[in-house]
Formats: C-alpha cells, sequence, structure tokens
C-alpha cells in the first residue's frame, strides 16, 4: 500500500493492490446481476 | 392504527432525532458542520448515500410499481454501478485534490465564476422543487390512508428534519441516516416474511413466484430497442447511467455525503458499497410488490386502493354502475383464485393450460380495474386515478399485526426523513458557499451561523412547497423527471470540465443555457404529445448538448 502524503491522501484499497482491480469486480458484479436478471425473467415465463 | 403503533412510530423517530442533536452538538466551524469534520468511515458514508437516495417514495411507489407492471423498473438502476465506478476514480480525487465544501467550487477553477453559479443555481431549482415533493409525497399518501391533516403530517415531518440538520448539519446527517436504514431494512424484510407466511397459507413459495411468472409480473429485463419503453436494459444502461452520473458526481445531496470521509478510500469505498448493493436492494423491494400481487390473488383485493375515490363514487350519480363493477371484480378475483389453487397443485402436462386461462382472467380484471379509473373520470376529470402508490400501504394497514403497522409507518417517515435532510444540508451548502461566502466573505462563526439560518429557511420552503403543491401522476416518477431535466445539462458541464481540456466557460456556459432551454421544450413537446421520449433520455440530451455545443462555441470563438 502506497504511503499517504496526509490522511485524506489515502489513495489505495485494503487488501487489493490497486482500485481498477475493485472496479473490474464492480462491473463483472454487475455482468452477473443482469445474466442471473436475464435468467430468472426467462425461467418464470 | 392503535396507541400502541403510535408508540412504536413517535418512539422511533423521536429516538433517532434526539440522538442526532445529542451526537453533534457543539459544532463550531463549517468544516464541521458541512463535511463533518472529514471523519467519516466508508460504512457511514455507503449508508449514508443509500438513505440519501431511497426515499419514502421509494418504499411507497416500488412496491407499487412491482404489484401493477412487475419488476422492469429495476433495470433503471443497471447504469448505477458504472456511474459510480466513474465518479469513483475520476471525480472524487479532483474534489479532494482541491479540498472544497460543493461540487461548484470546481466549476469555478475549472472555468470561472459565472459557470459555477450556473451549476449551483440549476441544483438549487431541482433539489429545492425536489425536496418539496419529498416531504409531500409521503404525506399525501399517508394523510389520506390513515385520515390525518395533511398540513399537519407535512409539518411534523418537515419540521423532525429541520430539527436535527439544522443543529448537527452534516455527521447529524449521516449519523440519523444509520439508524434510519436500520429500521427501514428491519421492516421492510419484517414485511416481506409475513406476507410469504400468509401467501404459503395457501401455495408454497415456488408456486407463488411460478404463478407470478405467468401473469408476466417478472420480466426483469427487456432486450427490446424501441426507444419509446420507459424501462429496457439500453435505457438502464445508457440513460440510467447519465442519471446516476448526474446524481452521485454533480448533484451536492450526494457529493457532501462522500466529501465528508475520512479520505479518498473510505468515500471511494462508500460507493463501492452502493454499486454492489444498490441493484438488489431494489430487486428486493419490486419482488416484495409482485409477492403482494401474488398475496391479493389469495386475499380479495379492493377494485380500487385509493379509498377516499371510492367513497366519493359511491356518494355520486356514478354510485350503481360503480357496485355493479365491484361485484364483477369480485367475481373474477374468486374464480382468479381457485384458478391459482388449481395451477399450484396441477401436474406438468396441465398447468400450461390453467396459466392461459389465469392470464385471462387476470387480464379481465385489469380491464375491470381500468373502467373504474374511467368512471372516477367521468365523475371528475381533474381526479388522480392511479393508485398502485396505496398499494403496498392499504396492505400494510389491513393485514400486518399492530406495532408492526407503527414500525412500517415509521419505515416511510425516516425515508422521507433521510432524504429531506440530505437535501437540506446541500441546498445549505451550496446557497452559502458558492453564494454567500463567495460573494461576501466573513469570519468562520459567521458562516456557520449563516449555514444554520439557510438550512432553516431552506426546510421551511420545502415545507411550504409541500403544502402548496398539487398531486402528480406518479411521485416516484415526478422525481425522476424534475431530476432528468435538469441533470443532463449540470453533468455536461461536468464532463467537459474533466475530460475537454480545450472548451473554456464562456462557450461551455453558453452552450448549457441553450442545452437547458431545448430540453425543458423537448419534455413540453412530449406532454403536449408531438411525440414520445422516456424521461431517462432527457439526460443524455442535455449532457450531449452542453458537451457539442460547448465545442462548437469553442472552435468558432479561437476563429474569431
Amino acid at each position: 500500500m502506497e504511503e499517504p502524503e496526509n490522511d485524506r491522501d489515502l489513495a489505495t484499497p485494503p487488501y487489493f493492490k490497486n482500485w481498477s482491480t475493485i472496479y473490474w469486480l464492480v462491473i463483472g458484479n454487475l455482468v452477473l446481476i443482469i445474466f442471473l436478471l436475464y435468467l430468472f425473467s426467462i425461467s418464470f415465463r | 392504527m392503535n396507541y400502541f403503533d403510535l408508540i412504536v412510530l413517535f418512539g422511533t423517530l423521536i429516538f433517532i432525532v434526539v440522538y442526532g442533536v445529542w451526537r453533534t452538538r457543539g459544532q463550531q466551524n463549517i468544516d464541521g458542520y458541512f463535511l463533518g469534520d472529514k471523519s467519516m468511515s466508508w460504512g457511514t458514508i455507503g449508508l449514508s448515500v443509500m438513505a440519501t437516495q431511497a426515499s419514502a417514495i421509494t418504499f411507497i411507489s416500488t412496491p407499487g410499481q412491482g404489484y401493477e407492471s412487475g419488476m422492469g423498473f429495476v433495470q433503471n438502476y443497471l447504469g448505477l454501478p458504472i456511474a459510480l465506478i466513474i465518479v469513483s476514480a475520476v471525480f472524487i480525487p479532483i474534489f479532494y485534490r482541491l479540498k472544497v465544501y460543493t461540487a461548484y467550487e470546481y466549476l469555478e477553477s475549472r472555468f470561472d465564476l459565472k459557470t459555477r453559479m450556473l451549476g449551483a443555481l440549476l441544483f438549487l431549482v431541482q433539489r429545492g422543487l425536489a425536496a418539496g415533493i419529498t416531504i409531500y409525497a409521503p404525506a399525501i399518501i399517508l394523510s389520506s390512508i390513515l385520515d390525518w391533516n395533511l398540513t399537519a403530517t407535512i409539518l411534523v415531518t418537515g419540521t423532525l428534519v429541520i430539527i436535527y440538520t439544522v443543529s448537527g448539519g452534516t455527521r447529524a446527517v449521516s449519523i440519523t441516516q444509520k439508524h434510519q436504514m436500520a429500521v427501514i431494512m428491519g421492516g421492510m424484510f419484517v414485511a416481506f416474511f409475513i406476507l410469504i407466511s400468509y401467501i404459503t397459507d395457501y401455495v408454497s413459495f415456488g408456486s407463488a413466484v411460478s404463478i407470478a411468472g405467468k401473469l408476466e409480473k417478472l420480466n426483469a429485463v427487456d432486450l427490446d430497442f424501441n426507444f419509446e419503453k420507459r424501462y429496457t436494459i439500453w435505457s438502464g444502461l445508457a440513460g440510467g447511467l447519465f442519471l446516476a452520473l448526474s446524481y452521485f458526481g454533480t448533484d451536492q445531496s450526494q457529493v457532501q455525503r462522500y466529501l465528508g470521509g475520512r479520505n479518498v478510500t473510505e468515500s471511494r469505498m462508500g460507493l463501492m458499497f452502493n454499486a454492489i448493493l444498490k441493484i438488489p436492494m431494489q430487486f428486493f423491494i419490486l419482488f416484495l410488490g409482485v409477492m403482494v400481487y401474488v398475496f391479493y390473488l389469495f386475499y380479495t383485493p379492493p377494485v380500487h386502493f385509493k379509498e377516499v375515490s371510492v367513497q366519493r363514487l359511491n356518494d355520486s350519480e356514478y354510485s350503481t354502475e360503480y357496485q355493479d363493477l365491484e361485484r364483477a371484480y369480485e367475481g373474477l378475483m374468486s374464480e382468479r383464485k381457485a384458478l391459482a389453487l388449481d395451477f399450484s397443485i396441477a401436474p406438468e402436462g396441465q398447468s400450461e393450460a390453467i396459466a392461459q386461462n389465469l392470464q385471462k382472467i387476470d387480464n379481465e380484471s385489469v380491464e375491470v380495474r381500468q373502467q373504474v379509473k374511467d368512471l372516477l373520470v367521468k365523475m371528475d376529470p381533474e381526479i388522480e386515478t392511479k393508485d398502485s402508490d396505496y398499494v403496498f400501504l392499504t396492505f400494510i394497514l389491513t393485514f400486518l399485526p399492530h406495532g408492526l403497522i407503527g414500525l412500517l409507518i415509521a419505515v416511510i417517515f425516516s425515508a422521507a426523513m433521510s432524504s429531506t435532510s440530505s437535501e437540506l444540508n446541500a441546498l445549505s451548502s451550496t446557497t452559502t458557499i458558492d453564494f454567500y461566502k463567495r460573494l461576501i466573505n466573513k469570519d468562520d462563526r459567521y458562516h456557520l451561523l449563516i449555514s444554520k439560518g439557510l438550512t432553516l429557511v431552506w426546510g421551511i420552503v420545502a415545507i411550504s412547497f409541500a403544502v402548496l403543491a398539487k398531486n402528480s401522476e406518479n411521485l416516484l416518477e415526478a422525481v425522476n423527471i424534475v431530476g432528468s431535466i435538469f441533470y443532463g445539462t449540470i453533468l455536461g458541464i461536468f464532463l467537459t470540465a474533466f475530460f475537454i481540456k480545450y472548451v473554456k466557460g464562456s462557450s461551455v456556459f453558453w452552450a448549457a443555457i441553450i442545452a437547458q432551454s431545448s430540453v425543458i421544450v423537448f419534455h413540453f413537446l412530449t406532454i403536449y404529445g408531438v411525440f414520445t421520449l422516456g424521461y431517462l433520455w432527457y439526460n443524455a440530451i442535455g449532457c450531449f448538448l452542453t458537451i457539442g455545443l460547448g465545442v462548437v462555441f469553442q472552435i468558432f470563438q479561437r476563429k474569431g
């Protein structure tokens, strides 16, 4: 984790190397949700 | 509602208000008042952002939407996670670096004073209107259904919010929102489980979901490319993205929530918390509405949920016609109940035929409901016929045990208060920082006093607007439409600021003025039926017009 210049500048998240990993996880989560919603829609037609 | 409900309701609300005031007493400066001393953790920010967005309308209208139209509304939120990623990656670092109190301060450092003022003014207009609707929406429904005085309901909600928001500022807003979210989610889960327990007296949960599917209530994804449809996956991803980007990136009532974070990481994590949980939460509330629909397959629903209108109809010359329709509806309901029960026990081969019959009877019942609405219009052409906002509350008041009724009404009030407090807090900070402090600079203590005074003034404005407001077709959509009209332009200004360095102040200013006027013209053309355009597209139009015209004006300015 990179050293913050002061408390408010801390830019890297805990447990992950960088923010882009988290953003990709969130996008993956969105794709999964859309897929599940689609499955949900067609399963009960 | 009985005394026990009232004790639960007022006990919950007064505890939240008193706790909020007590925890945040002794604010000394505007840093503490508007940014909560920059001490908030991601959990507080995440819940605060969620509670700000989820107003009482969310918990009244959304189950009604689920009941009436099924799950399609969930697509509205599909663009939200992408918007939050953009805000987190691009907006937050810039706001932090510039140490701003409001999003519009950034516009002056990037463009000029007039563009900052324009951005702040557009926010004040749209949020000032929305704050009134946020208080008015639950008040009109609660007062009608519980026979309370409308003005008194508005005054109680508004006054409770003003007390802690004036006293404790941003920190009081965030702290109370944590408790309000706990009450809201607790109440909704309890209502859901009780609802399911009633349904499972007749059919299994699996059959209930299956029946809902056959009645076309579970179509959560619509892949149709028709732009005239309000909710499709495309309007949700594109229009929803613009709406969410404007809301979370440029609306001070949200920006202020995450600017109070301890550091960039806490603010970003608060937003990612929402990026992951918001869609499941909306899904749950819509699904609750769908389950209320299934519930009413077994417990005869009223033909029209707005009892006040039904009473007027009964007292009018149309009472005989109405009673005939009511009888026809009850007949259809018994038939529908029998078919639903048959469907749940039918073997595979026969279930499809029963489902088709069920669908047919259900469509007929929808037609009878429409005929009652037509009759209402015949009686009074000005009357509000939409009754879906009354569906969930009717269920609560008719079928939940005492005590829980009080808790669920507290859910509605908590949601109204949580959104309104953020709005008042943001309206005050924008007026203080972008207008008062910018134009008349005095010492910090004086600004703190002005900020508190302006919070009070905006509270009174919101209450007055709520008292004077007229009934709107659908309250949830009214808020979204007002937002969509103004958001696109504000977002266009911000996106130009972040990504098109070439464009300068005057170009973007005049582009924004033209874009805003055009969106308002589009809206009126839609109202008067010249063409049909889903309101989510206003955001995209306002945004692209601002950016496009800004670039064109800048090119001409350079050439000139």
